[in-house]
C-alpha cells in the first residue's frame, strides 16, 4: 500500500518537524509582538518582524469546523475512510488543520475540544494530529 | 443611476463558450484553438481592432508544463500585435480579473478592444487527478499530508455555515436542484439530458465528504470561452446590446483554507463592496446573479457575502425556489458548474459568459426578461481570491 504523504522539511520548518519526531509540539512566537504563529515561516505575519522563537505549545484546541471524508483522495487514504479532516483553533491563537483520530464520526461536532497527538509515518516522521481531549480512554 | 468608474464605456461586445464535454484528441493549445475558432466564427470581428489579449496558462490543470506564454502563442497564431497583453492566472478568478484589467486598459487608453480567452480540462478525478488538484490548492506541508481533498476543503465552509446559521442538508441540496432546472433550458448543458433531480436524489447520492454527496459536486469536463472587452463605440459596432462593465471589485483573502479568518465569509464581501461602490449601485438593483459554484455551498455563501441575500438566509432562498426559473432572483441561469459543467482551469469563464449573454439579451430559452443588471462572482484557489463584476445594459 502507498504510504501517506510526508512534508518537505526546509530550513524554516526543520525545528517543527525535528520536535515532532520526539513527540513535542512546538509553535513559533514573535519576539516583538508576542503572537503565536502557525504554520511555520521566516517572519511574523502580524508585524513582519523576522525575530521569531520556538516555544513548546500546550497542544490544546477547539474544532472550528470539520468534514467526514468518505471518498479517499488517493490510494494512501483508502484504508482510512471514513476519516475526519478538521480545523481547530489552538489555545495560543493560530488555526491548524489535522485529522481527528480516535472518535466515531457521528460524535464529531463543532466546538469539540482536542489535544495534539502524534501519528507515525514512514522515515521516522511523526505528524501532529488531533484527538478528542475530553476522553480519558 | 449608475456611474461607471471607467472611461470610454468598456463593454463585453462578444462572448462565446464552446459546449462543455470531453475533447480527448485536443491538447491544451488545441482547446484554445477550438475556442478561438468558435468565437471568430460567431462574431463579425475585424482583427485590426483587437489590440489587447489576455490568456491563462494553457494546460494548467493537466499538463506538467503549462504554457506560461499563451498570450504570445495566440497573438502570433492570430496575426495580431497587441499593445496590452499577458498570460495571467488566479485560478477560477482568472477571467473575472481579465475582464477587470481589460476594462481598466480600455479606460486608460492602453487598448481599445481586449480579447480575453481561456480553455481548460478537468483532470479525471480517479487515477491521480483528484490528488494532483488537492495538492495544488492545499498547503503541501501543513494540509496535504492530512489527506486534504477538494470536496472536504469546501465542506469545511458548509459545516461551519450549518453550525452558525442552521443551514440544512436539504437547503444545500436545493441549490443543485435549482441549477439542474436551469440546465434543462440550456442546449449545451452537460446534465440537460439527465432530466430534473430532487432534493432526495441529491441526499441519496454517493457520500463524498460530509455534508456533500455526489450531486453536491460540479461536473468535471473540458471546455473554454472567449469574450472581448471594447470601448463603447466599438462594442456597439459589433453588437446592438453590449454588456457594459459598470463595476469590478477584487480582493485577496487567505491562502490555504485552514487559515481562513471566517469560514462563512471568505472575501467576497469586500470584492462585492468595491464593485457596487464603483458602479454606484446596490444589491437590490441586481436582476440576475451568476456565482461560481464548485459545490452547492458556494451560491449560498456568496449570495450572502455579495449582499444579495441577508447573512444566513441563502439556504432558505434556494429551498424556496427563489433562484430557480421563475424565482425572484435568477441564479446560475446556465445550470452552473453543478449542471452545465466544470471546465477545470477554464471554469471561471462560464459565469461571465452567461452574465454577459443575459445582459445582451442572447440567453435563448433561458433569457431573463429584465436582465438590466447582472452580478458575476468568481473566485480562485480555495475561495482565496475574489472577483465581482457588475454588468449592465446602459453605460
Ligand atoms: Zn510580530
Amino acid at each position: 500500500m502507498k504510504p501517506k504523504p510526508l512534508p518537505h522539511v526546509g530550513p524554516f520548518t526543520r525545528p517543527y518537524w525535528d520536535a515532532a519526531r520526539e513527540s513535542r509540539f512546538m509553535l513559533q512566537r514573535c519576539r516583538r509582538c508576542r503572537q503565536a504563529i502557525y504554520y511555520p515561516r521566516p517572519w511574523c505575519p502580524h508585524c513582519w518582524s523576522t525575530e521569531l522563537e520556538w516555544m513548546p505549545a500546550c497542544g490544546r484546541g477547539q474544532v472550528i469546523t470539520y468534514s467526514v471524508i468518505h471518498e479517499p483522495p488517493s490510494e494512501a487514504f483508502v484504508s482510512e475512510v471514513p476519516y475526519i479532516l478538521a480545523v481547530a483553533r489552538l489555545e495560543e491563537g493560530p488555526q491548524m488543520m489535522a485529522n481527528v483520530l480516535g472518535i466515531e464520526p457521528a460524535r464529531m461536532r463543532v466546538g469539540l475540544p482536542v489535544r495534539i497527538v502524534f501519528e507515525e509515518r514512514s522515515g521516522g516522521f511523526r505528524v501532529p494530529q488531533f484527538a478528542p481531549a475530553e476522553e480519558s480512554t | 443611476m449608475s456611474r461607471s468608474p471607467f472611461d470610454h464605456e468598456p463593454a463585453i461586445a462578444a462572448a462565446t463558450e464552446i459546449p462543455p464535454g470531453r475533447y480527448p484528441e485536443f491538447d491544451a493549445l488545441n482547446m484554445y484553438e477550438a475556442v478561438m475558432r468558435a468565437f471568430i466564427g460567431k462574431w463579425p470581428l475585424d482583427p485590426s481592432i483587437v489590440d489587447g489579449l489576455l490568456a491563462a496558462p494553457a494546460g494548467m490543470a493537466v499538463a506538467k508544463t503549462p504554457d506560461i506564454f499563451t498570450h504570445e502563442t495566440l497573438a502570433d497564431s492570430l496575426g495580431i500585435h497587441p499593445t496590452f497583453s499577458e498570460t495571467l492566472n488566479a485560478g477560477g478568478a482568472t477571467y473575472g480579473f481579465m475582464a477587470q484589467r481589460a476594462a481598466w486598459a480600455v479606460s486608460n487608453g492602453l487598448a481599445k478592444a481586449v480579447l480575453c480567452i481561456g480553455a481548460g480540462k478537468f483532470p479525471k478525478v480517479g487515477g491521480g487527478g483528484g490528488e494532483a488538484m488537492a495538492r495544488m490548492v492545499s498547503h503541501p506541508d501543513f494540509e496535504f499530508i492530512y489527506g486534504s481533498f477538494i470536496p472536504a476543503l469546501y465542506a469545511l465552509s458548509a459545516r461551519r455555515h450549518m453550525h452558525e446559521y442552521g443551514t440544512t442538508r436539504e437547503q444545500l441540496a436545493s441549490v443543485a436542484v435549482s441549477s439542474r432546472d436551469w440546465a434543462l433550458l440550456h442546449p449545451d448543458a452537460l446534465m440537460r439530458s439527465k432530466g430534473p433531480i430532487t432534493i432526495a436524489d441529491v441526499i441519496n447520492s454517493r457520500p463524498i465528504a460530509e455534508p456533500f454527496n455526489l450531486l453536491d459536486c460540479s461536473i468535471p469536463c473540458d471546455g473554454g470561452a472567449a469574450f472581448i472587452v471594447a470601448r463603447g463605440e466599438i462594442a456597439r459596432s459589433i453588437t446592438a446590446q453590449p454588456a457594459y462593465l459598470l463595476g469590478a471589485g477584487e480582493y485577496h483573502d487567505h491562502g490555504p483554507v485552514s487559515q481562513a479568518r471566517d469560514f462563512t465569509s471568505m472575501g467576497a464581501r469586500e470584492s462585492a463592496r468595491r464593485a457596487f461602490q464603483g458602479a454606484g449601485l446596490k444589491p437590490a438593483d441586481v436582476h440576475v446573479a451568476e456565482i461560481y459554484d464548485a459545490f452547492t455551498m458556494n451560491p449560498i455563501m456568496f449570495l450572502e457575502e455579495t449582499g444579495l441575500v441577508p447573512a444566513g438566509r441563502g439556504g432558505a432562498f434556494f429551498l424556496e425556489g427563489r433562484g430557480a426559473p421563475g424565482g425572484s432572483l435568477p441564479v446560475n441561469t446556465y445550470g452552473g458548474l453543478l449542471s452545465f459543467g466544470h471546465t477545470g482551469d477554464a471554469s471561471g469563464m462560464s459565469m461571465i459568459i452567461e452574465g454577459a449573454l443575459q445582459v445582451m439579451g442572447l440567453g435563448g430559452e433561458r433569457q431573463i426578461a429584465d436582465a438590466d443588471i447582472a452580478l458575476v462572482h468568481s473566485y480562485g484557489n480555495m475561495m482565496s481570491e475574489h472577483s465581482t463584476l457588475i454588468l449592465g445594459r446602459k453605460p
